[in-house]
């Protein structure tokens, strides 16, 4: 798993907008940031580096996709 | 200093390049044979193809799209646009600057580490001028060396007097550059990808459509931007490849260049990071592991072994990853060290020692502090483990990319598209990358150079090209395609299966006619048959769309390109040629749109830049590809 989890959140955005990939986005009813698009994280830590309140949890696994369904 | 003046002297020394600009016939032919017998293949084919349904199809209206207008885009905000944005601002342009990402954020800029400026007081000029070629295998061109060392003194000040050299990476970008930015009045359109260039009806590139792929609070919208020119500082790419945080980058520049007719030159080389068999797609543990060990050679280093000396072993370095390797055959193949014994010196840093001590070393503060390797990675950290593949699909930083002849930025052909760093094929590094800090130095520089001459040409344009409102909606139309395709393709499955196709060694990196050959008949059905049926679910599946589109683009052009070079040199290897062959081959390969095929060229290299003649074919080629010296010895006409 790369991005695994967000927890403590402050809502300042940093994360969204230090994802090159946008993995996060925001949550417009909670004001939190949330990880949508987690398969594709690449796991630069720039989002944990960017979090004021040290929020965000990563973890070094991922495979690339095999290719062993259509579509 | 370069001034404008140097940069006309050497447009004008350039018409004495000789320059060979050719379709060879067999190739026509060869491409015009496939399409004809592509043909009825694919329509079986196409039949029997699979969908999965697209569940958040939907229509989208592309009716209220906000324009933006300006008299300059740059596309992309590291190195080269940010330089080149606050340049054409001090020259009274307007500037409206897009970005994929967030400014500072997105592309490589975020990892840049190293500084590389050139101090007459301290290096030679020719000195550096002849490590350079042999370095780069005598491809690289001269002159963008030339100026890279008349300007490199100037970015290292100013980046010095912005306080970049008081922050961390990827703080240089996103704090120091974007408060210049937005001091200077630049605006900043951000989260947003851009798709195609629009042009008037004489082919001037005036303008650029995109879209804002962060749906969550909202749909997506239109971007649409008018300018007089645009300036692509959009950076390399890779396939998504597991291993270098480059998944942002995706070609997209190359592929809106090459869409508008442009050149796109050096796609036959290679980057040849590795990554850790420890946690292959993890970048960021694979960098601080590496940091944490002997000689490593990789982005994050310690300082007193990054001394800013050109030597000649710089490349050497880096070339132990690729194919010249007697041993492993590719990136990632070296053997472990025998336990209990460390790893040799590289000689690269045992060539900068000459220098550590007498120039600029890498400031401390911009080392980012990556903690040494990960729990569990094991003694032998590092080296024993390194897997090949990092940066599959990605080429030489600062030689692949827009081709340029006259060190003006401009796009050959098309009027008003101007590109600077990764995005410019300026082959100031040849066929293979030589060493730190000239990637984020070479595009500060070319940055400014691009925008002073787009400068010139916006201020020469009497007024705004015109482009019909039936264009912007075809380029829209395009753009939200995927969103209301009912059944298709996802774009995840084209990229992994893009992926299977291109990240193996034994294609872009031993390369072999036959194999080339098979991978790009899947990469030409995927582009052909498999695009037009793209779904997106959502904005974010949107922009993957686009995304693998252009990797697509990019990896035929690779694959052709590396089809077409005939001979062996740096990062290009092909088993069938397997050594250089100067008399045909000191050239650069172009390729250019050509109807729905592609169009390869040679501009042959001024005979002032081949080696040595004095010299044996070793003495200017130290470095051996495996079956090199069987090959000569049967080819006479080479000169061992």
């Amino acid at each position: 798993m790369p991005i695994e989890k967000i927890h403590g959140c402050i809502g300042c955005e940093k994360c969204v907008q230090a994802c090159p990939t946008d993995v996060i986005r925001m949550n417009p009813e909670s004001g939190q940031a949330f990880i949508a698009y987690q398969q594709d994280c690449q796991i630069c830590h720039l989002c944990r580096l960017s979090c004021p309140v040290d929020a965000i949890t990563l973890t070094p696994d991922k495979a690339m996709l095999p290719t062993t369904s259509w579509g | 200093m370069t001034d404008e003046k140097d940069i006309n002297d050497n447009r004008n020394d350039n018409k004495s390049v000789n320059q060979n600009e050719s379709a060879p016939e067999k190739i026509k032919e060869g491409v015009t044979r496939r399409d004809v017998l592509r043909a009825g293949a694919y329509t079986a084919a196409a039949l029997a193809a699979p969908f999965i349904v697209n569940t958040g199809a939907r229509v989208e209206a592309s009716a209220s799209e906000p324009v933006h207008k300006a008299d300059l885009i740059v596309i992309g905000s590291g190195f080269a646009g940010t330089f080149a944005a606050l340049e054409a601002r001090k020259q009274g342009l307007s500037v409206v600057m897009v970005d994929k990402g967030v400014v500072g954020w997105s592309g490589m800029s975020p990892w840049a580490s190293d500084s590389r400026p050139f101090d007459p007081d301290i290096y030679d000029r020719e000195e550096w001028q002849q490590n350079m070629a042999m370095n780069t295998e005598y491809v690289n061109d001269r002159k963008w060396l030339d100026i890279f060392m008349d300007e490199s003194l100037d970015i290292f000040n100013t980046l010095h007097e912005m306080g970049a050299h008081n922050t961390r990476p990827f703080e240089r970008g996103s704090v120091v550059f974007r408060q210049e930015l937005e001091d200077a009045g630049v605006s900043l359109v951000e989260r947003t990808m851009i798709t195609s260039l629009l042009q008037d009806d004489s082919g001037k590139v005036c303008g650029a459509v995109g879209f804002t792929y962060d749906d969550t609070a909202e749909p997506s919208k239109a971007v649409v931007l008018r300018a007089d020119a645009v300036l692509l500082c959009t950076g390399a790419g890779s396939y998504k490849s597991p291993g270098f945080p480059i998944w942002g980058q995706t070609f997209d520049g190359d592929a809106l260049a090459f869409n508008v007719g442009a050149k796109i030159v050096g796609k036959e080389y290679n980057d040849t990071h590795p990554t850790f068999a420890f946690a292959p797609a993890a970048a960021y543990e694979g960098w601080r592991w590496a940091q944490s060990v002997k000689g490593a050679y990789v982005m994050v280093g310690p300082p007193d072994k990054l001394d800013g000396g050109l030597t000649l072993g710089n490349a050497l370095g880096v070339y132990q990853n690729g194919v010249n390797r007697q041993l492993g055959m590719g990136p990632g193949g070296e053997p472990p060290p025998p336990k209990g014994e460390e790893r040799p010196e590289s000689p690269m840093v045992k060539d900068n020692r000459k220098y550590l001590g007498k120039g600029y070393l890498t400031q401390p503060d911009l080392i980012l502090d990556l903690g040494g390797p990960p729990e569990g990675a094991g003694e032998d950290a590092g080296f024993g483990h390194r897997v090949g593949g990092a940066t599959a699909g990605m080429g030489v930083h600062k030689s692949e990319g827009v081709f340029c002849s006259d060190y003006s930025g401009a796009a050959d052909g098309v009027e008003g598209l101007y590109a600077a760093g990764d995005a410019l094929g300026s082959m100031l590094c040849g066929s293979l990358y030589p060493g730190r800090g000239f990637s984020s130095y070479g595009s500060a520089i070319q940055g400014r150079i691009a925008a002073r001459n787009a400068v010139k040409y916006v201020k020469s344009v009497a007024t705004r090209p015109k482009i019909s409102q039936q264009q912007i909606e075809a380029k829209l139309a395009e753009m939200w395609a995927p969103r209301n395709v009912e059944q298709g393709y996802s774009p995840e499955w084209i990229t992994a299966t893009l992926q299977n196709t291109m990240t193996p060694i034994h294609i872009l990196y031993i390369k072999e006619p036959r194999r080339l050959d098979g991978a790009l008949a899947s990469i030409e059905f995927l582009r052909t048959q498999c695009i037009p049926k793209m779904i997106a679910r959502d904005g974010h599946e949107l922009r993957m769309a686009h995304e693998v589109k252009s990797m697509l683009l990019n990896a035929e052009m690779k694959l052709r390109s590396g089809l077409f070079r005939e001979e062996s040199r740096g990062t290009h290897f092909r088993e069938d040629f397997p050594a250089r062959n100067d008399n045909e081959w000191h050239c650069w390969v172009t390729v250019q749109k050509q109807k729905d095929g592609m169009l390869m060229g040679k501009h042959m290299l001024p005979e002032s830049w081949k080696p040595d003649k004095s010299k044996t074919y070793r003495e200017n080629y130290p470095r051996e590809f495996p079956g090199e010296i069987d090959f000569l010895t049967n080819n006479p006409q080479f000169t061992l």
